[in-house]
């Protein structure tokens, strides 16, 4: 009980005394109306009424105090309206005002119950000099208010002038209007700033209490003019007066209708708290936020941190803690702070619903440690003495090779294979001589089923020992399982590394802004740049790429990060030694081992296929101009040596023709000399013959054909020829022209005495060689028509070796692989052809 | 009588063509183994007809037959062991007075180019 419940009583008894006198005085009044004389104690005794409660339920609140005030000055006014004597009937008119201002009071301060600003104040004082001045100084010039006549006359009367007391009435009447006008203005602002919590809370005085001084202000403005008009109005504040504090009682009955919301709060569970916070405060603007050991902080139910220390307009934070330990925080309309009572109820019963919660917790946790402990419980226990014999048997079929009570007087000899019984027995006596535990593992058929156990032995007595056996089988089918898997995926895995690390492609790995993640060992090999931190983040075409083809590489990126590939494409990538690198690139997006997406990059070393395509190039164009040169010079040979021999010849038989007549000697010499030249263009015609194909090589062989050139060579020349059959003719020819065109060279240019050419079957190769001993100092490009061999070795995929050390003599040498089959024919027409 | 230079850079040619010519009653003033010889020749001995190979190794025969022709110098007749088609429209343009086949050079053939 409150100590204002402890007067109640008191001031009750007193209120209903003053409306007992007010009624009884309004009943002998010659002037007092009925409405007056019935409502006026009513409405006193509302506000007595209502104010108590308020005062009881709200001690530091001022409301409950101003209106038992507002009730009290009612009563007491309206027994002096009442009365016939003239002094009290006069003291009642003059100061009958004051009870508004306290109501104007009432309204300004609620529901803090207090004045806040400055300004509040001092409009206050001027209401109540308003109040107080508007009735009182009328008075000293009025008679007797000529609109009733039953009145008792005025008491205080100084000077009686119906027009002064009218122009004054007037003026107090406009400053009445002004100054509720403006009390008005002020509630209509405070309302429209208020939340929507307090809004609720302000509604219902506002509504009964605005009209009730609206009405009063209207009343008050026209009682000059119509007395009928204002009383009229004056019934009407009347009535909503005696409603007010009806309305603050309905207020006071809504704080009791939250508290069925907190008992729905208190069966509530932890999801469905904040809903329920919102219900019982009406605030749905609330957060509840929950505190996180490991985030430590408050965090609401959207994901959101909750600070009780920041400071936002309009809004309260609450932290809820259990012995020192922050549990909750919750974050309200500050409007709640006018109801403190609700807000602190309605925070111990959330610290309850927490509370509660948190003890679930322990319990569910100390459930799942329960299940654990239950989960590794044993199998079976045995306890058996030295010998083996059972003592007492417990546990599932399942781990035991016979059921409990057949075991029991038997001997683990009876039951157990022997090499398991050696086992049992010999860990029983370890167990026994050592006093310590001992355990073995062990493979048992059971039902039929062979199955694993681990045994644990501790000694139960000076002979005895209890065994706790643990059936571990399905345990190790999943270690076998995940060892198998884990070994399948570990070559799995080094089956990607090796591939990935040793493909003759570049793999690189990208990230969708085409920044390098990893790339492989032969990316490491052909571009120089270590797979490491200097490399990775950065962006690929910065790296790799020429600065020409970037804008190119980064397309290709983005068409990839798109999923919209481009294809493969020739990009010139740039070695970290600044090499060219021509790349076929092609950019794929794929998804990594985090199922993010990425995009593999492979690019395929061009450079030495476009480089040998440029050596087949020169080799092919060197062919046509070998062979060109070939024919220009077979054209000249018979020009100029068996066309002209042949042309001379026929102007010489012609010339011996004319003259055989005339001069036979001259005609004789004429044709020996013919003979001479025709012997010669012939001679010229066999050597032009074997240039173009040596006829003896296609019927004879190689080394015949060596022979003839041997014997037809300017310096003597040995042959060595180490075959056992004969080569394929492609191979052959290429032989002969080696061996021709060296010989030549060395008549030409080697000042030697002697050659010697030799010729054998290695490896699968035919090995030509020809040495001589002259200067050496010979070289491919220096026109010697190595070169033109060199073309003419490749296309048999045959190479050239020359060894001439300047003074030194001269080697060449040529290795010629021997083709398998047939197909030989139709490389030697294309020897034979240039 | 026919005064005649013989081109030729084979000897076996020129003596042939010598003996051939000198026999049908032309007079062969002298001899050139090339083109720049064969013009200074023809400045010294002033023959009449110039018998010119078109292969010289220095100056093409067409060319040595456009210059004599171009100074209003001797009638060129052209020789060569090709046939003339083998040479097109050249023998025509070089301003010589005709072609032939070294092997059936004669007397009666020059004549017969030179009427």
């Amino acid at each position: 009980m409150t100590r204002i419940q402890r007067y109640w009583p008191l001031v009750a008894a007193s209120a209903l005394l003053l409306a007992g006198i007010a009624g009884a005085t309004g009943a002998v009044s010659t002037h007092q109306s009925l409405a007056l004389t019935v409502l006026g104690p009513l409405a006193g005794l509302a506000f007595v009424a209502a104010g108590l409660v308020g005062w009881s339920l709200r001690p530091d609140n001022g409301t409950g105090r101003l209106l038992v005030v507002i009730g009290f000055v009612f009563l007491i006014f309206t027994t002096l309206w009442a009365a016939n004597d003239s002094v009290l009937y006069t003291t009642g008119n003059a100061f009958g005002s004051i009870y508004l201002a306290i109501f104007a009071q009432l309204l300004l301060t609620y529901p803090a119950g207090r004045l806040r600003t400055r300004r509040e104040r001092v409009a206050i004082v001027a209401l109540y000099c308003v109040a107080a001045a508007a009735a009182l100084v009328p008075t000293f010039f009025r008679a007797k208010d000529t609109s009733c006549l039953n009145c008792p006359h005025n008491a205080f009367l100084i000077y009686d002038s119906k027009q002064t007391a009218d122009v004054l009435n007037a003026i107090f009447s406009i400053v009445g209007i002004v100054v509720f006008a403006s009390l008005f203005v002020v509630l209509a602002l405070r309302w429209r700033q208020a939340t929507p919590a307090r809004r609720r809370v302000l509604a219902p005085v506002y509504i009964c209490g605005g009209a009730s001084v609206l009405f009063l202000g209207l009343g008050f403005g026209v009682s000059f003019a119509s007395s009928t008009a204002g009383g009229v109005f004056w019934a009407l504040a009347l009535t909503c007066f005696i409603a007010l504090p009806f309305c603050f009682v309905g207020g006071l009955l809504r704080w009791r209708v939250s508290r069925a919301g907190m008992r729905m709060l208190e069966d509530a569970g932890s999801s469905e708290a904040e809903a329920s916070l919102h219900r019982a405060l009406r605030d749905p603007s609330l957060r509840l936020a929950y505190w996180f050991e490991d985030e430590r902080a408050y965090i609401d139910a959207r994901g959101e941190v909750l600070d009780p220390r920041a400071e936002t307009s309009g809004r309260l934070t609450t932290e809820i803690s259990d012995d020192g330990r922050p549990l909750a925080a919750i974050e309200y309309d500050s409007s709640l702070s006018h109801e403190p009572e609700l807000l602190e109820e309605v925070l111990a019963a959330t610290r309850l619903t927490l509370e509660k919660e948190r003890a679930l917790q322990v319990l569910r946790l100390g459930e799942a440690r329960s299940r654990a402990l239950l989960s590794v419980l044993p199998d079976a226990m045995i306890r058996t003495n030295r010998a083996g014999e059972y003592l007492e048997v417990q546990g599932n079929r399942s781990a035991l090779v016979r059921p409990a009570e057949e075991l029991l007087g038997l001997s683990i000899r009876d039951t157990l294979p022997p090499y398991l019984v050696e086992l049992v027995l010999a860990t029983i006596d370890r167990t026994l001589s050592t006093g310590k535990l001992q355990s073995l593992e062990y493979e048992l058929e059971v039902e039929g089923v062979l199955r694993s156990f681990e045994a644990r032995m501790i000694p139960s007595g000076p002979d005895e020992v209890v065994t706790v056996v643990r059936d571990f089988t399905f345990e190790r089918q999943l270690r076998e399982e995940l060892t198998q898997r884990l070994g399948e995926l570990e070559r799995e895995q080094q089956f990607t590394r090796t591939v990935v690390s040793t493909a003759p492609v570049m793999l690189l790995l990208l990230d969708t802004a085409g920044r390098v993640v990893r790339f492989n060992r032969t990316c490491e090999r052909l571009t120089g740049y270590p797979d490491d931190e200097t490399v990775w983040d950065r962006n690929f075409w910065e790296v790799f790429v020429d600065e020409a083809d970037h804008e190119r590489a980064k397309e290709a990126i983005a068409a990839a990060a798109g999923h919209k590939p481009l294809g493969e494409q020739e990009l010139h990538w740039r070695s970290r030694s600044g090499e060219e690198l021509v790349v076929a690139t092609r950019c794929t997006p794929i998804l990594d081992g985090q199922g993010e997406w990425k995009i593999q990059l492979s690019g395929l070393d061009l450079t030495e296929r476009e480089r040998y395509l440029d050596e087949l190039r020169a080799s092919r164009s060197r062919i046509v101009e070998a062979g060109d040169a070939e024919r220009r010079r077979l054209e000249r040979n018979l020009h100029d040596g068996a066309q002209q021999r042949l042309v001379s010849l026929s102007l010489a038989l012609r010339l011996a023709q004319a003259r055989v007549a005339t001069d036979p000697d001259g005609a004789v010499e004429i044709l020996n000399g013919a003979g001479a030249e025709l012997n010669a263009a012939l001679e010229e015609l066999r050597e032009l013959a074997r240039g173009l194909h040596p006829a003896v090589l296609a019927d004879r062989g190689l080394e015949a054909a060596l022979d003839s050139l041997a014997e037809r060579a300017t310096l003597p020349v040995d042959l060595e020829v180490d075959l056992d059959c004969r080569l394929p003719l492609a191979v052959e020819v290429a032989g002969f022209y080696v061996v021709a065109e060296s010989l030549t060279n060395v008549a030409k240019y080697a000042l030697a005495t002697r050659a010697l050419v030799r010729v054998v079957r290695e490896n699968g190769n035919a090995v030509v060689e020809v040495r001589d001993d002259g200067i050496g100092g010979a070289e491919v490009d220096a026109g010697s028509g190595l070169h033109g061999l060199t073309d003419r070795l490749a296309v048999l995929d045959g190479r050239l070796e020359i060894d001439s050390p300047r003074g030194g003599g001269t080697v060449v040498r040529a290795i010629i692989p021997i083709p398998r089959g047939d197909d030989v024919s139709s490389a030697a027409d294309v020897v034979s052809a240039g | 009588m026919t005064s005649v230079l013989i081109v030729d850079d084979h000897p076996s040619f020129r003596a042939n063509a010598r003996a051939l010519l000198e026999a049908e009653g032309l007079e062969v003033v002298g001899e050139a183994e090339d083109g720049a010889t064969a013009l200074r020749e023809v400045e010294r001995l002033r023959p009449q007809v110039v018998l010119l190979d078109v292969q010289l190794p220095d100056i093409d025969g067409f060319e040595v037959a456009s210059r004599l022709s171009a100074n209003g110098g001797p009638r060129v007749i052209l020789v060569s062991s090709h046939d003339v088609c083998d040479f097109g429209r050249l023998v025509a343009q070089s301003g010589a007075a005709g072609f032939i086949p070294k092997a059936e050079l004669s007397g009666a053939a020059i004549a017969e180019l030179l009427a």
